[in-house]
């Protein structure tokens, strides 16, 4: 068949056309190639040449479809048409993978994916997604804008056995459906030679509608849509190992720094800023010993530096003014790929209340042997102690009946009497110590007490020369107390803190509510001398049964008072400077708002 | 006739001191060293006075008063304990206790309680 005059031009005009599509093609190709250095880039460069390889597949289409046309002699405005729409269709779908190469997340990709088949390819109602592998099966795992009814036929679907079908021809396919929608349409995502996933879309469409280039063009999509996704959960993965890792940092109770070779602070976790008691992390890029009380903690990093990177477990001690911190640490160095040290990482943990729950436990142990000997032993002693004494009484009396009232004995009965009476304060403070606690509680101020007992020793401080001052808020909450014991407590610290001070001494009792770390408030008494003082290395030692410096003293007092305390649920703690003074502080829970007020006598 | 003290004391040496003191100030002194032995001494003659130790064998001094009570007697009782404390947990009114001694027991205090519930030795 001979060519007319026109039937030439347009064959000109089609082969510009196919030159601008190749030219199209080369674009998305370098774009493809360029455009991705993720971890799954080359993938996605693959993925890359089959697409331009499908395009380029269409344009054969095209060409040959020209031929076609051309024979047929009904070529002209049917064919630029159809052309035009081919290199729209191309631009489209250049424009969608590309999108789809850059969505982010598995929602966003699938999201993206199901709009674009929606919107440029075949109308659906509602879709469900297949997951899954070729050995596990594939099992349901989302479906969208799905009805009762669309269900119903998603689940008719699969038993259809069709989606294994799918599985093995890799390839889209319509298949007639028997709910709202005429057509099932399967599509399946590939990643690599792998089909991963089957989409089910439920479309008005007939199914003898869904011709072969839909079903291309929906592969084309699927396949870029699968590498998408596959890098999408390779993303997540990271984004999840690093949350991951950032949030086992974060709730680590345990403080956690790192620093690099030249001793900057590279890592500080919240746990470890507040142990440090630093309020914000602008240490990070200083170097620890910016802050002058964290020496300790720079030094044994430093060393560590040193070493090659050498573990340490140890425990430190901070000192700032009349505060104690002791840190538990463990150095180890942060090694590259190629075990060279880069810095060092030390973990830390805040003994210091648990020092102190040690020293309490300790100290609590000590008191609950010494009071059950003491409950047995007093009955013991306090027998054979009434026999010496009585005999010595009457001996005494025996003795004032000889002529001249056996002056020469008396003074050594007498001093026989005052042993007793002492051995028996001892025995007596024990049994005190013993007292199993049963307490008999009862609302009222602390200051009650503190005034009440102030009377009972004023007449031995004037005596003394020694000022008593009371410094009472009258704001305070009452508080639950055993009145008698907690009246033995003060007149414990006192007595002692007479015994402490000289002529022109001066005590001073404060009361007052405070609050702790965790906001929880306490009635807060301090007594306050201006004594001796207590040297250092006594100070843990006081409140310890028989732990006395007195030539007369028992050691009791101090351990009667703490047990008290402790049964009262409260806390007592000794300050001094040798020399200067001793405070002690008690600390009791407020009584509760809802106790009942019991009546009050005095 | 002298009054009559009732001693109830498992600590023999402690029986002697009770014994020495109150028959020099004029009392005719009965020992025993348990609550029940001192029931039968109780029923068989007068007694002016008890003064009991807890702490006992067989027969303890709050369970001997008790039932000495029950029994009728009102003789008056001075305890006398180790523990400082059972003067606290002892329900002194109801058991009819006159007064209480806390050992090592001072035997002037003793005579001087004593004194005062007898009024004198001699009856
Ligand atoms: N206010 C104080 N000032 C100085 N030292 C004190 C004070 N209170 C207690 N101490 C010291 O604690 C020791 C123990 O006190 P305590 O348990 O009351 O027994 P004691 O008074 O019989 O020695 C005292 O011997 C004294 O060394
Ligand atoms: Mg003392």
């Amino acid at each position: 068949m001979a060519l007319d005059q026109q039937t030439v031009k347009s064959a000109a005009a089609l082969a510009g056309l196919a030159r601008q599509l190749k030219q199209l093609v080369d674009e998305l190709d370098d774009i493809v190639k360029s455009d991705f250095d993720r971890p799954a880039g080359t993938d996605i460069r693959v993925a890359g040449f089959a697409l331009t390889e499908r395009i380029n597949r269409i344009i054969d289409e095209a060409r040959s479809r020209w031929g076609e046309k051309m024979e047929t002699g009904r070529i002209q405005q049917e064919t630029i048409d159809d052309l035009s729409k081919s290199q729209e269709e191309v631009n489209n779908l250049r424009s969608l993978s590309s999108a789809i190469a850059l969505a982010q997340t598995r929602s966003e990709v699938v999201d993206l994916l199901l709009n674009m088949i929606r919107d440029n390819i075949v109308p659906f109602g509602s879709a469900a997604l297949y997951q899954g592998s070729d050995e596990m099966g594939f099992a349901l795992t989302d479906s969208w804008e799905a009805t009762e009814e669309d269900r119903l036929e998603i689940e008719r679907q699969r038993a259809a056995g069709f989606l294994d079908w799918v599985v093995k021809s890799h390839s889209a396919m319509a298949m007639p459906a028997e709910g709202k929608y005429p057509t099932a349409i399967y599509v399946p995502m590939k990643a690599g030679n792998r089909v991963t996933g089957i989409f089910l879309l439920l479309s008005p469409r007939a199914v003898e509608d869904f011709t072969q280039s839909d079903q291309e063009r929906i592969s084309l999509l699927c396949s870029q849509a699968a590498i998408a996704l596959e890098n999408a959960r390779l993303v997540e993965q990271v984004l999840q190992m690093k949350q991951y890792n950032e949030n086992l940092v974060l709730s680590l109770t345990s403080g956690l720094v790192a620093v690099n070779l030249t001793g900057m602070v590279t890592t500080l976790n919240p746990a470890g800023l507040d142990i440090l008691g630093l309020n914000a992390p602008d240490i990070i890029g200083k170097s620890l010993s910016s802050v002058s009380r964290l020496e300790p903690l720079a030094k044994l990093l430093a060393e560590a530096l040193q070493s090659g990177g050498e573990s340490v477990k140890t425990e430190l001690t901070f000192v700032e003014g009349d505060k104690k911190q002791i840190l538990d640490v463990n150095i180890s160095s942060v090694l590259d790929e190629d075990d060279r040290v880069t810095g060092v990482l030390g973990v830390f943990a805040d003994l210091t209340p648990i020092k102190l729950l040690e020293q309490q436990v300790r100290r609590s142990d000590r008191l609950a042997v010494v009071g059950q000997l003491a409950a047995g032993a007093a009955h013991e002693i306090r027998n054979p102690l009434s026999a010496i004494r009585g005999n010595i009484q009457l001996l005494n009396r025996k003795l004032q009946k000889l002529p001249d009232g056996g002056e020469a004995f008396l003074s050594r009965t007498k001093s026989v009497i005052e042993e007793v009476d002492r051995i028996n304060r001892i025995v007596g403070g024990m049994m005190e110590l013993s007292k199993d606690g049963r307490l008999e509680l009862k609302r009222v101020s602390f200051n009650q007490i503190l005034r009440a007992v102030a009377g009972l020793v004023e007449g031995n401080y004037k005596e003394a020369g020694v000022g008593l001052d009371l410094a009472l808020d009258d704001a305070i909450p009452e508080v639950m107390i055993d009145v008698s014991e907690m009246k033995q407590v003060i007149l414990n610290l006192y007595q002692n803190a007479l015994q402490a001070m000289k002529t022109n001494g001066k005590l001073t009792v404060y009361s007052g509510l405070v609050e702790d770390a965790v906001g929880a408030s306490y009635v807060q008494v301090r007594i306050a001398d201006s004594g001796c003082g207590i040297p250092k290395q006594h100070l843990e030692k006081v409140f310890a049964p028989f732990f006395t410096t007195k030539t007369e003293g028992t050691g009791l007092g101090l351990s009667i008072v703490h047990r008290i305390i402790e049964e009262h649920k409260g806390r007592i703690t000794v300050d001094s400077v040798e020399g200067e003074g001793t405070t002690f502080t008690i600390w009791l829970p407020p009584a509760r708002d809802e106790a009942k007020k019991e009546p009050q006598d005095g | 006739m002298a009054k009559k003290i009732l001693v109830v004391e498992d600590e023999a040496k402690l029986r002697e001191i009770y014994k020495e003191t109150l028959t020099e100030e004029g009392y005719e002194v009965v020992l025993t060293d348990n609550g029940r032995k001192a029931l039968t001494v109780v029923r068989g003659a007068r007694v002016d006075l008890i003064i009991t130790d807890i702490k006992m064998p067989e027969m303890h001094g709050v369970e001997f008063v008790t039932e000495l009570r029950n029994a009728g007697f009102n003789t008056p009782v001075i305890m006398c304990s180790a523990y400082e404390q059972m003067k606290d947990d002892f329900d002194v009114v109801n058991a009819g206790i006159a007064d209480f001694l806390t050992k090592p027991v001072d035997i002037d205090e003793l005579v001087t309680k004593v004194n005062a519930i007898l009024g004198s030795p001699a009856s």
